[in-house]
């Protein structure tokens, strides 16, 4: 009798686990789904920060490690703004040390040359590998000269810009992403556009 | 060219940046890829860890209480004292018989836990018997 409570025990405890492991997979699955739609707009978005692929990865690479290790059990619909507020406290932290960095810098008054260059965002922004037909040249053109206006603006700018309008998120959502008020998130997005608006007046790629 | 609206705006911004991300150097595609397969690597190693099989968990809870229960009440059985074990003593020896109660105590322990005593208890009466006649 014990015996067979025994193996009935064994053989449920083999389903259940078997069961959790197809739950596991399912979840990496989904979750592999997940990153890969998000990773190459993730790392767009650090590099027009940062202005350094090498940044840009690691950054990304961070935000996703905390995402899968912390927040995979959360429900596959907040994975996003989740996601994405990772995302921009890991580059707000970047930022953060940079700016100490660079207050070193000035202290031991050591000049780098490099750094004392006038940033030109249109020579770090990603080649076009196939440039052949016109429309894609022109595409190319239009998205080498907006990332250069983007990557000009100050970060709280971008951020509220790139979240609202090419993430797609309203204004509470935003605000939750960047940790800040809503009125903040408005000043933000409002000075962006108006800051986009006198860089690109002269360019409508539209009328080409 | 007229002057640009927020939509128009918008729009390109949308246009430049999916431009941007959907046009990425094949090296940096492979690095994403990378860090993407490691992040759920990782995760899946440190989840294997965790995710012991329920039944494993079962078996170990049920040895740990067994071991834990031989443990505390054997040597409880074994050190329990002389007047506990009087009643027993009494019904083993007979009147004129004096042995020490702790030394019967330990027979009767070890009587109970071997299995080939157990006749020896069956035919108590005949013992009892030789033990009045012959004492």
């Amino acid at each position: 009798m014990m015996e067979t409570t025994a193996l009935v025990t064994g053989h449920n405890g083999q389903l259940e686990h078997e069961t959790q492991r197809e739950s596991a997979l399912t979840s990496t699955a989904k979750m592999n789904n997940f990153l890969r739609g998000v990773e190459h707009r993730a790392f767009v978005i650090a590099r027009l920060a940062t202005q350094d692929n090498e940044e840009s990865l690691d950054i990304v690479q961070d935000a996703m490690f905390k995402l899968v290790q912390k927040y995979s059990a959360h429900p596959e619909t907040e994975w996003g703004a989740l996601f994405h507020a990772i995302l921009h406290s890991r580059i707000n932290d970047w930022h953060r040390r940079q700016k100490v960095r660079n207050r070193w810098r000035v202290f031991f008054f050591l000049s780098d040359n490099e750094d004392d260059e006038a940033y030109k965002p249109e020579e770090h922004v990603a080649q076009t590998q196939f440039p052949e037909p016109e429309e894609q040249a022109l595409q190319a053109e239009m998205s080498e000269i907006m990332l250069a206006a983007i990557g000009v603006l100050p970060l709280r700018q971008q951020q509220a810009l790139l979240l609202r309008a090419w993430e797609g998120y309203d204004i509470a959502e935003t605000a939750k992403i960047m940790k800040c008020s809503e009125g903040s998130v408005k000043t933000h997005y409002s000075r962006a556009i108006h800051s986009l608006r006198g860089k690109l007046g002269g360019y409508n790629g539209n009328d080409n | 060219m007229g002057m640009i609206t927020e939509n128009m705006l918008l729009e390109s911004v949308k246009r430049g940046l999916d431009y941007s991300a959907g046009n990425l150097d094949s090296q940096t595609q492979a690095h994403l890829t990378r860090i993407r397969l490691q992040a759920l690597e990782r995760n899946n190693r440190s989840s294997m860890f965790f995710h012991i099989p329920s039944f494993s968990h079962g078996f170990a809870a049920a040895a740990v209480v067994t071991l834990l229960v031989t443990l505390w009440v054997l040597p409880n059985a074994k050190d329990s004292s002389p007047t506990q074990a009087a009643p027993a003593v009494s019904m083993l020896m007979d009147s004129g018989q004096k042995a020490a109660p702790m030394t019967l105590d330990q027979d009767a322990m070890d009587v109970l836990m071997s299995s080939e005593d157990m006749d020896f208890l069956e035919n108590m009466d005949i013992y009892e018997w030789l033990v009045a006649e012959y004492g």
